[in-house]
């Protein structure tokens, strides 16, 4: 049991300038689920791999324990990794793979086989400890992947989007599993992954991360209430928030034909620093179809049902909504409608927005904007 | 060795190459066979190529040297049949001794060769250190150098050493071609290892040492093997470096017994056949028991190589 400190954290690689992570400052508590998100390149697995001892932490340090490890072998840091293709040994059975790391610390081979057998219990493996990894599923594989991690009773579980090999049923089982397992061991976790839903329904905290550099962490629920910049407003939810350049005055915001109030917090920051201009974020689900008829004219250009809900892809008029992504391209906007009454596709449609969910950004910086 | 090697890959390599590169699209159902039937009509002519020299070796090496010589030698089928050339090449020649010799060589330079090379191979696959780019260059060079060229400053070496007519003689020169090619083949065998193995192991707590033995060695079964085959085989095969370092007859390898048949005036074909069969035995037992190995270490190796 351990808490895990990156400080200044900082991972340059050879010949380029630019930090694969930068400055990486992130506290785990102990027996914490913390989940490193972030799209490809953003450092995630990097910094996962620093902890790990897998890659080198040029500048700053990361703590397990309170203990610098930066400079430790991995052998050192008492540390479990899960690895994305599990990287089972494939010349050693399932019992042999699991009790690898005990006999290389030298512990004796009836307590090794104890140990190993209580952790095949916990994941259902028993009856194939014999067998070598070739032989097993790819679920299968997953859970000697981590029963090979628990065996060992480390300090912090370390796991590389485990998840990522398994078909979408069997991935949205074993989230659950890895999840309930994690709070049943109390083990510290780290868990990389660019999957937001894992992200949102596994971590205690999560850390959002781009281009190297920490965006924001906290809970699932204040990230996606209280996204920190417009980037994160992007990245957590699906379908993304809906983020627009809209001119402001102090009415509100104008966006589309609908002029939307900002909450006092929000028009008062904006009146400060003197903006013209700032990002809208609104959420599709923020929007109810208009009873009055005036509310935001958006044309409907693609529906998609899906039983309980419906999206709506449209257009406004005159705005385009910003793709905080790397491919910078337009984006359709994007509504959340009762899925049994969903609009025609070419029709338009009238929408009224929630004002206290909507989320102001500064439009040079992306900053949250007030409260 | 080309011998040996243009014998095996083409039956393995060519039928799957065919069908991974034109996949098929049409729908008829006849086509694809018809292409089957010229893909394997054209592995039978090619393999009816390589092997007739082998075919008429044996059949050769089974006929009383006089009929070969004579209008009967190019009748397919003996009308006397004799085991008396191999009968001849025991007694008359040492050839025993030869063949031992031989496989002594082949045995150690492919045991020394691939056990250096193993550790070398990691090294430069794995490991990032000053000076990894030109060691490879170094020896990809060594092997653009043709034997004859080292061949006298070998010999001189060799004799400052007092080591002319000795197997060492033979150990070391083998083992100085084997090593660079093999060291370069396993170099590109384990560049093909996925790097994660080696990860979770050292998570797992193993040190460098331990990598290598209990994971690396173990999971490069096929590419060792293969390594150790060729160098078994550039050992078997060797003239020129044998003929030159070794002088006294007890230890003469079968290339140099072979070549020594050839007689000034007389050349017995039939004792000749019967040898070049003996010593084409083990290779093809080799590739036999071995060419599932040899194909995929390979290939493994070359896809980076």
């Amino acid at each position: 049991m351990a808490e895990v400190q990156y400080v200044e954290a900082t991972r340059l690689y050879p010949g380029n300038p630019v930090a694969a992570v930068n400055r990486l400052n992130l506290d785990v508590a102990d027996g914490e689920f913390m989940v490193l998100v972030g799209p490809s390149g953003s450092g995630k697995s990097t910094a996962l791999r620093m902890l790990a001892g897998l890659e080198d932490v040029n500048e700053g340090e990361i703590r397990i324990g309170g203990n610098d490890v930066s400079q430790k072998p991995p052998k050192d840091r008492d540390i479990a990794m899960v690895f994305q293709n599990y990287a089972l040994y494939p010349h050693m059975s399932v019992g042999e793979n699991m009790g690898f790391a005990l006999k290389l610390k030298g512990v004796g081979k009836e307590e090794r086989a104890a140990k190993v057998l209580a952790a095949a219990k916990l994941l259902d493996l028993e009856k194939y400890l014999e067998r070598k990894p070739k032989a097993l599923s790819g679920g299968q594989r997953q859970r000697v992947a981590m029963g090979r991690a628990i065996v060992r009773e480390p300090s912090v579980f370390l796991m590389d989007e485990p998840l990522s090999n398994l078909d979408a049923k069997l991935r949205v089982e074993t989230r659950a599993n890895i999840a309930a397992l994690q709070a049943r061991l109390g083990t510290t976790t780290l868990y990389v992954t660019h999957d937001q839903v894992e992200a949102m329904t596994m971590g205690d905290r999560v850390a959002l991360l781009k281009d190297g550099i920490l965006q924001q962490v906290d809970t699932p629920r204040n990230l996606y209430d209280r996204p920190g910049n417009a980037f994160v407003a992007g990245f957590i939810g699906s379908p993304a928030m809906n983020l627009v350049k809209v001119p402001v005055s102090d009415a509100g915001a104008q966006l589309g034909n609908l002029t939307v109030p900002l909450r006092a917090g929000t028009a008062a920051a904006v009146r400060a620093e003197g903006l013209k201009e700032i990002i809208l974020g609104v959420r599709p689900e923020s929007f109810t179809a208009s009873e009055s008829g005036n509310g935001l004219r958006v044309k409907a250009n693609l529906v998609e049902e899906l039983g309980a809900d419906a999206f709506v892809y449209g257009e406004l008029p005159g705005q385009k909504t910003i793709d905080t992504g790397d491919d910078g391209g337009a984006k359709p906007f994007v509504v959340r409608f009762d899925g049994r009454i969903p609009p025609k596709i070419g029709n338009e449609i009238s929408l009224d927005v929630r004002t206290e969910e909507t989320h102001a950004f500064h439009p040079d910086s992306g900053e949250r904007i007030g409260d | 060795m080309t011998k040996a090697l243009s014998k095996s890959v083409p039956d393995d390599e060519v039928p799957g190459s065919v069908h991974t590169a034109k996949p098929v699209t049409d729908t008829s159902g006849h086509r694809p066979r018809e292409r089957h039937r010229i893909t394997y009509l054209g592995l039978i002519l090619v393999g009816c190529f390589v092997l007739v020299p082998f075919l008429w070796m044996l059949i050769g090496s089974f006929k009383p040297t006089n009929e070969l010589l004579g209008d009967q030698g190019k009748a397919l089928l003996s009308s006397h049949f004799t085991v008396q050339n191999y009968v001849h090449l025991f007694k008359q020649y040492d050839y025993a001794r030869y063949f031992a010799n031989s496989a002594l060589v082949a045995v150690v330079t492919a045991l020394i060769a691939t056990s250096i090379s193993a550790f070398a191979g990691y090294a430069l696959a794995r490991f990032r250190f000053p000076g990894r780019g030109f060691a490879g260059f170094l020896i990809l060079v060594t092997q653009m150098l043709p034997l004859i060229a080292v061949l006298i400053p070998l010999f001189i070496w060799f004799k400052s050493f007092n080591l002319i007519d000795t197997y060492s003689s033979l150990f070391i020169a083998y083992n100085a071609f084997a090593i660079p090619f093999s060291t370069w083949m396993l170099r590109g065998f384990f560049s093909e290892l996925p790097l994660e193995l080696e990860e979770a192991a050292r998570v797992d707590g193993a040190g460098e040492f331990t990598i290598f033995f209990r994971i690396v060695l173990p999971i490069s079964a096929t590419g060792l093997m293969a390594t150790a085959i060729f160098c078994f085989i550039l050992a078997w095969q060797e003239f020129l470096f044998a003929i030159t370092f070794i002088s006294s007859g007890s230890k003469f390898t079968l290339t140099v017994g072979i070549a020594g048949m050839f007689g000034r005036d007389v050349v017995d074909w039939g004792l000749l056949d019967a040898g070049v069969v003996i010593s084409t035995v083990p290779l093809a037992i080799l590739f036999a028991v071995l060419q599932r190995f040899l194909v995929r270490g390979l290939t493994a190796g070359a896809v980076k190589g």
